[in-house]
């Protein structure tokens, strides 16, 4: 990757990273209206970072909205900002967010950023215009109020040595304060310094230095090569000169042949603290670092970006390590001996390569929130662009999913939190009338089984309105079976059909792609399925069912003969030894046990899956009660492990033709000890061959 | 062929400085993303100068400036700055730093600030 | 792996190498760009119901693998192997399946004007059979394995993945 790409890449990560954390505080903050202290530095500080990013890659509209924003906010850190200023300012920056969040797009597809909002820029300028002129209290200078006495035109004179001229680089900015720079790099050999202009803090000194250069009398009792030696590491200096003078030479300005007396330099520490800086003595450092506030943000979090690249270099890495070990264990020089100590050796090797293994691909994986946050803003914005009042809730954020699974979550979740707004959820007079709270609820869950993700959606709204689905799709001509043929279900699965789409699909929001059957073809692609369920007048759920390559599983492993298994602890109820006679036989033979009440039937894993196992009676094994989205049953098998949490596995294709049965299996799991274990499916458990 | 120790808050100027560096014979050292970081890491590498960005969390640079040049008196800081931050740079520039440099910068005027302080 | 150089440059620009195996003490070839790597006979872990050929999965960093007894799958009686035993893990129809052999020889560059029509494809009568070419290096004579065959696998069929 060339080194410009390296940098695009990383101005846009961050930046995303910045908005992200910046939506995260708006929209927390909008809630109550204002923002705190830690919140309005928090917004500076990205606006700042943002503005001097993009002014590096040349992308100055960015910049200069940036800019403007920044102002805004280093005005209400000063002086604070009025209620009914925190309205407009909310939106502004919302604004401003969508804004980057554009062009960021268009820089990833073109490359570069186009465009230009003059509307928000002046919008910008107006607020801050008006918060200016709201506030009564002296604004802050530019320049601390309290200067040091650098100069004293009733000091004494004294006669210089020394007239240096120096010219600073075009364009260098901050010229005055250049100045003051070199004066203070002189003021060590030369205690006594006159400059023209006189007084360097004066609002027009940068642009009389940029014009004319800086001119110094200085007296000296070093070597003027020491003065030389100090302009020559003087940054964007172009040039200068170091010429004698005779003290009374006419040369020398009259005002200032006085003797000015240079301050000593503990002074310079005494310049008025801007913002809440401590010094601290360099052994409380960390002490001070650790102790302040927690201002929400990227920079706080435990995490650090890492190139995906990168991770699969580590893999393969990790790859290249188990090879050479089986290398090593099986070096031909060894022969055949027995070499005892060496094989515990590489036993433990094995293992702790194994272990290894899992931590690199666990790295892959993310928690969900990173799509989830995301709907929040989406469903902010689209509520209030529809005037509905949507609240949204967050179920199982925590759940880990690789990296892919999210990137392809996004779209469609949006679209289906879209849709939810715009047509499901009822406005806040309808609600009511429905007798619903004013507030629409929509709630986003995930949660794994096996080796599969589910995110649901559901939301409290109109429900699927059967007739109108099926108007909609006679007009479309969609129907190939008469409507009174249709259940339910089936009616609602016709939204996925191409060319359904919705109404409104095409509103601000959707940048790509419209209608529910781009949605399913995005989750087909990862291998995923989506359905919906649909109560008239109660509300609609979709659920996205997603198989991982890689999947955490809370599980509890158990053995029947030789083969062992691992169920999702979500998936089990009980497990218990059953006692002679527990188990009992219906009248038609199947195996049946009682549990508080309840009858369940009983699966032998040895009969299900052909296994050998000395275990026959039902007393010499274990049972399980196992929960699964059509029914409870109860599973017998030889012995109980014990809890494990692994990383589920696909099995490969293959297998189908080396197995008699895979039905039931969702996967496996590499445990510590290298053996591979089988993941049950619970829900596919007793289907049959 | 200096070592240089880069502090600055956002990893795309980090980035873009250590790029332009490693044009050049300088070597990057280290790296802080905030001042606090930056006055420890200075204390192991001690590096030969030290680029600062001004405003960071944590601690920002003036102060890290302050602390490193009372650590070391020799040290040799840059500020980084933004258009805008004048009363900070003055701060910085009698508290010590050796000089600045404001955003935007392109590498070859950066290079040459660096060259002039070894 | 030693590799024998054989005839001229043209020539051999068009040849291919194979790796090759021995099953039953009988040397067979398989077309190594097939070949992804080869591996120490390792503990194996079973599965349930699995059929004679199969002896379950292992595990290749972080790959699911399925090992497949050569011996059995081509027909013959299983039996123990040797300590040369070990496992030739191919790519086929974008999995990676392992296969044990009972050892591994070395790896040949052979060309074109080697190799013959195996004489059992003929016989086949269509039927593709496992063995479809024959090489022939100075008079010995070794079968090359169609692996698509020998493991069931139709090269037609799309990849899939779970």
């Amino acid at each position: 990757m060339s080194t410009e790409e390296s940098m695009l890449d990383v101005y846009i990560y961050e930046t995303q990273q910045l908005l992200q954390s910046l939506d995260d505080i708006l929209l927390d903050g909008e809630g109550v209206e204002r923002l705190t202290e830690d919140q309005i530095n928090e917004v500076f500080r990205v606006m700042h970072t943002i503005k001097g990013a993009s002014s590096m890659m040349e992308f100055d509209e960015i910049a200069e909205i940036a800019h403007a924003t920044e102002d805004i906010f280093a005005q209400i850190r000063e002086l604070g900002a009025a209620d009914s200023q925190w309205p407009p300012v909310f939106n502004l920056v919302f604004r401003v967010v969508s804004f980057f969040n554009n062009e960021l797009e268009k820089i990833q597809s073109a490359g570069k950023p186009d465009g230009v909002d003059v509307e928000l820029m002046n919008a910008l300028h107006e607020q801050l215009a008006q918060m200016k002129s709201g506030i009564q209290s002296a604004a802050v200078p530019d320049m601390p109020a309290e200067r040091t006495v650098e100069h004293s035109s009733s000091a004494d004179p004294f006669t210089p040595h020394y007239k240096i001229r120096v010219l600073f680089e075009e364009n260098c900015q901050m010229e005055a304060i250049r100045a003051l720079g070199v004066r203070e790099s002189l003021k060590e050999i030369c205690p006594y310094i006159a400059t023209v202009p006189k007084d360097l803090d004066a609002a027009d000194s940068a642009a009389v230095i940029k014009a004319d250069g800086l001119l110094l009398y200085v007296q000296t009792d070093d070597n003027p090569d020491e003065i030389r030696h100090r302009l020559e590491a003087t940054l964007f200096l172009k040039k200068f000169s170091v010429v004698p003078i005779d003290g009374s030479d006419e040369e020398v300005p009259e005002s200032i042949r006085v003797k000015i007396p240079t301050e000593p330099r503990a002074v310079a520490a005494e310049s008025p603290n801007v913002g809440k800086v401590v010094i601290p003595a360099a052994a409380e450092v960390k002490a001070t670092a650790s102790s302040s506030s927690g201002a929400e943000g990227f920079a706080k979090q435990n995490f650090i970006s890492v190139n995906v690249n990168k991770l699969d270099s580590l893999l393969n890495m990790v790859g290249e390590i188990v090879t050479a070990q089986s290398m090593v264990i099986n070096n031909a020089d060894f022969g055949s001996q027995q070499h005892d100590s060496f094989d515990s050796a590489t036993k433990q090797l094995h293992t702790l390569i194994n272990e290894l293994q899992d931590i690199v691909m666990s790295i892959r994986m993310l928690p969900i929130s990173t799509v989830f946050q995301k709907m929040r803003r989406l469903v902010r914005d689209v509520s209030k662009k529809v005037n509905k009042e949507v609240e949204l809730v967050l179920i199982g954020e925590e759940t880990e999913v690789d990296k892919n699974v999210i990137d392809s979550l996004a779209d469609p979740l949006m679209h289906i939190i879209r849709n939810s707004i715009d047509h499901g959820i009822g406005t806040p007079e309808e609600r009511i009338k429905a007798g619903k709270p004013e507030k629409g609820r929509i709630v986003l869950e995930a949660r794994t089984t096996g080796s599969d993700v589910i995110v649901t959606v559901s939301d409290d709204g109109r429900g699927l309105q059967r007739d109108m689905i099926l108007k909609k799709a006679r007009e479309k001509g969609l129907l190939s079976k008469p409507e009174s043929e249709l259940s339910d279900k089936e009616v609602y699965s016709l939204i996925f059909l191409p060319g359904f789409s919705t109404k409104d699909s095409v509103t601000e929001f959707s940048g790509r792609g419209v209608g529910m059957d781009v949605v399913r073809r995005n989750i087909n692609q990862i291998g995923g399925s989506v359905s919906i369920e649909s109560e008239p007048g109660r509300g609609t759920t979709h659920i996205i069912r997603i198989p991982l390559t890689l999947t955490i599983v809370d599980g509890m492993r158990f053995s029947t003969g030789n083969i062992n298994f691992i169920v999702p602890i979500v998936s089990v109820k009980t497990a218990m030894e059953p006692k002679p006679n527990d188990v009992f036989l219906d009248p038609d033979g199947n195996e049946m046990i009682m549990l508080q009440d309840q009858c369940y039937s009983v699966v032998r894993m040895s009969n299900l899956f052909h296994i050998d196992t000395p275990v026959e009676k039902p007393e010499d094994g274990m049972l399980m009660h196992l929960t699964s989205e059509e029914s409870d049953f109860c599973i017998l098998f030889d012995r109980l492990d014990g809890e494990y949490q692994v990383v589920a596995k696909t099995l490969p294709n293959y297998l189908s033709k080396c197995v008699t049965r895979l039905a039931g299996i969702s996967g496996c799991t590499v445990m510590g000890d290298g053996s591979i274990n089988l993941i049950v499916d619970v829900n596919n458990l007793k289907a049959s061959d | 062929m200096a070592k240089i120790m880069i502090v600055d808050d956002a990893a795309f100027m980090r980035i873009t400085i250590k790029n332009m560096l490693q044009k050049s014979e300088h070597v990057v050292v280290g790296e802080a993303e905030n001042g606090a970081i930056a006055v420890e890491k200075y204390r192991e590498l001690k590096p030969d100068i030290v680029t600062m960005d001004i405003t960071m969390p944590e601690m920002d640079g003036l102060a890290a400036l302050k602390a490193i040049r009372a650590q070391d008196s020799n040290a040799k800081v840059i500020m980084v700055s933004a258009m805008g931050q004048e009363a900070m740079v003055r701060d910085a520039v009698l508290g010590g730093a050796k000089g600045f440099i404001v955003k935007p910068f392109k590498e070859e005027g950066f290079l040459n600030a660096i060259s002039k302080l070894i | 792996m030693e590799v024998e150089k054989t005839e001229t440059q043209a020539e051999q620009a068009e040849s291919k190498r194979y790796l090759f195996v021995t099953v039953d003490h009988v040397e067979y070839g398989i077309d190594i760009t097939i070949v992804q790597e080869i591996i120490v006979i390792q503990e194996v872990s079973p599965l349930p119901g699995m059929k004679p050929f199969c002896k379950g999965v292992i595990n290749i960093r972080g790959m699911i693998v399925p090992v497949i007894d050569l011996r059995v799958k081509m027909g013959l009686q299983q039996c123990d192997y040797g300590e040369n035993a070990c496992i030739v893990v191919v790519m086929l129809g974008g999995e990676q399946i392992g296969v044990i052999v009972e050892s591994v020889r070395e790896v040949l560059q052979i060309l074109p004007s080697q190799l013959q029509e195996s004489p059992a494809r003929a016989n086949a009568g269509g039927k593709r059979s496992i063995s479809s070419q024959i090489a022939n290096i100075n008079g010995t004579v070794r079968q090359i394995l169609d692996m698509y065959k020998v493991l069931d696998i139709d090269p037609e069929a799309e990849q899939n993945t779970h």
